[in-house]
């Protein structure tokens, strides 16, 4: 239900990327007046960030990580159907803001005040409806924290846990940390602007800037929610089609805790420019290019596991590979904007639009279409039809490039993010990325139509292991998986580690 | 529960103690901004 829900608000997100790219097709305003513009551009991100991308990795968690670590359920059945049904409320709640007086919220997914404190009456609805986000993910994540601790295989040490059910229990942690966070900013943002208080208001005493320290304690930790668990698929999809064990595991697992430690301390990195002291600008950006480090390490341990293995290249393989090298593309643009001179030109150009795209689409996005080909046929037990996906891999990837790449080149020659027009020398590449961004869009009609088809029992019969010889207890149960799997303890042989 | 798995009383201790500490961070960030405001 998380991943129809999360396929339905891609779409729904989507659609509003095509506004966006539909007026910036060509200079000038052609479709929409620049407060709908920038009405789109907010609601887009909280729509793609809240409810595409997390609700999809809980998705695969809540299917997953019961199968993989010998448990029957996750360990909290009701509380997760209560934090899932949260979801279309709150999402309800905000897409409503678009018909309201003074329409959606316009100021940018950041909130920032004093600007989101003059959104009409959408701002309380906007506030409840982070807050009810906030809440479904703590319980979603104390769910798949409790099931990892308490439900595994007796034989299953921590270290021996596959890879994906580590990312997600140090991403559940994560979400424990710091939804509250922002909880408390926009709490504080509600009172400011209803009962008095002047919490982020200069004129009542308070401070702005203190929102954006605020926010981005939550916003960067935020920012590896959604990366860690795409970490995890990648290290399942790799072993398997390179008939390989993963190079280094407990590295890994060291990788990503110390990415999620590094997490806390380089949230300043978003707002070089408000002018804080050089020690911190130092600090700061010096922290970040640490993450490079164990991001290396774990690159380097995916090419240590492809190298001399007997590859194939079936769908989930090509969407690992390329968000293996996209992704990579993301990082060095994030190394970049570490830079604090560099940052202080990238500031708010359509460069960091680029380089957070690269991190969450063929980052992000390309893992969860990964892990459904990857998974498809243990949920199913159907197989997806191999030379479709291969279609829609290649479109997906083509489009993708051509969409976000030339963002890269706009935002040097300084195109400013968050505007509905702009000068006509950005018109070229502002077309080749619309074009781009039309094709990416609907490629993914592809997909809905390959996952369907599987759903309808469509396709040959997937068998228990479905790939050629995988590691790990989910393909040991048969395809498609029973209700409660496990119901004894599976053993585990004692040298055993998964993927 | 089968043997070998975790008590009830145990998930739920997990689960207490998790939600407690995400209402003490949310608490805590609020007396933040009430110091600092």
């Amino acid at each position: 239900m998380y991943l129809v829900f999360s396929l339905v608000m891609l779409f729904v997100g989507g659609t509003m990327a095509m506004v966006i790219r539909s007026e910036l097709l060509s200079p000038g305003l052609q479709f929409v007046n620049p407060d709908f513009f920038n009405q789109m551009t907010t609601m887009h991100a909280l729509v793609m960030i809240f409810g595409a991308i997390m609700p999809a990795f809980v998705g695969l968690a809540n299917w997953m990580v019961p199968l993989m670590i010998g448990a029957p359920d996750m360990a909290l059945p009701r509380m997760n159907n209560l934090s899932f049904w949260i979801l279309p409320f709150a999402f309800t709640i905000l897409l409503s803001t678009l018909f309201m007086a003074g329409g959606a919220p316009a100021g940018g997914w950041t909130m920032y005040p004093p600007l989101v404190l003059q959104t009409g009456d959408a701002f309380p609805f906007l506030i409840f409806s982070i807050h009810l986000m906030g809440l479904s993910s703590i319980m979603g994540a104390i769910n798949i924290i409790v099931t990892i601790i308490n439900m595994r295989a007796p034989d299953m040490s921590l270290l021996k846990m596959p890879m994906f059910v580590w990312s997600w229990l140090i991403t559940a942690y994560l979400l424990i940390a710091v939804m509250p966070v922002l909880a408390g900013a926009v709490t504080m943002l509600l009172t400011d602007q209803f009962f008095g208080t002047s919490f982020f208001l200069a004129a009542g005493g308070g401070d702005p800037v203190m929102y954006q320290h605020i926010f981005w304690f939550f916003g960067h930790p935020e920012v590896y929610i959604m990366i860690l668990p795409a970490f995890g698929v990648v290290s399942e999809i790799i072993p398997t089609f390179a008939r390989k064990p993963l190079f280094g595991h407990d590295s890994m697992v060291y990788a990503i805790s110390a990415i999620a430690f590094l997490s806390f301390i380089v949230w300043a990195h978003h707002m070089f420019t408000v002018g804080m002291p050089l020690t911190g600008q130092l600090f700061f950006m010096f922290a970040t290019m640490l993450i490079a480090v164990p991001t290396g390490v774990k690159i380097f341990n995916w090419t240590a596991t492809m190298w001399r293995g007997a590859m194939t290249f079936e769908t989930p393989m090509l969407f690992a590979l390329a968000f293996l090298f996209l992704f990579t593309i993301g990082g060095f643009s994030g190394v970049m904007t570490a830079i604090v001179p560099a940052d202080i030109q990238y500031q708010d150009s359509y460069f960091v639009v680029a380089h957070f795209h690269y991190v969450l689409v063929p980052g992000a996005l390309f893992a969860i279409l990964g892990a459904v080909y990857y998974w498809l046929p243990k949920w199913t037990g159907r197989r997806y039809d191999e030379k479709l996906g291969q279609i829609h891999f290649w479109l997906t990837a083509i489009f993708v490039n051509v969409t976000f790449f030339p963002m890269h080149f706009l935002g040097l020659a300084g195109m400013p993010r968050r505007i509905p027009d702009y000068a006509t020398q950005f018109s070229d590449w502002n077309f080749v990325a619309s074009i781009g961004a039309f094709g990416f869009g609907l490629s993914q009609l592809l997909f809905v139509y390959i996952v369907i088809s599987c759903m309808r029992g469509r396709g040959e019969p997937a068998t228990a292991e479905v790939w050629d010889h995988p590691k790990g207890l989910e393909w040991t149960v048969p395809s498609p998986a029973p209700y409660h799997t496990f119901e004894e303890p599976p053993r585990i042989p004692s040298a055993q580690t998964f993927s | 529960m089968k043997k070998g798995r975790r008590s009830p009383g145990s998930v739920r201790a997990t689960a207490l103690w998790l939600a407690a500490i995400a209402v003490a961070i949310y608490v805590g960030f609020i007396l933040l901004g009430v110091i600092r405001g």
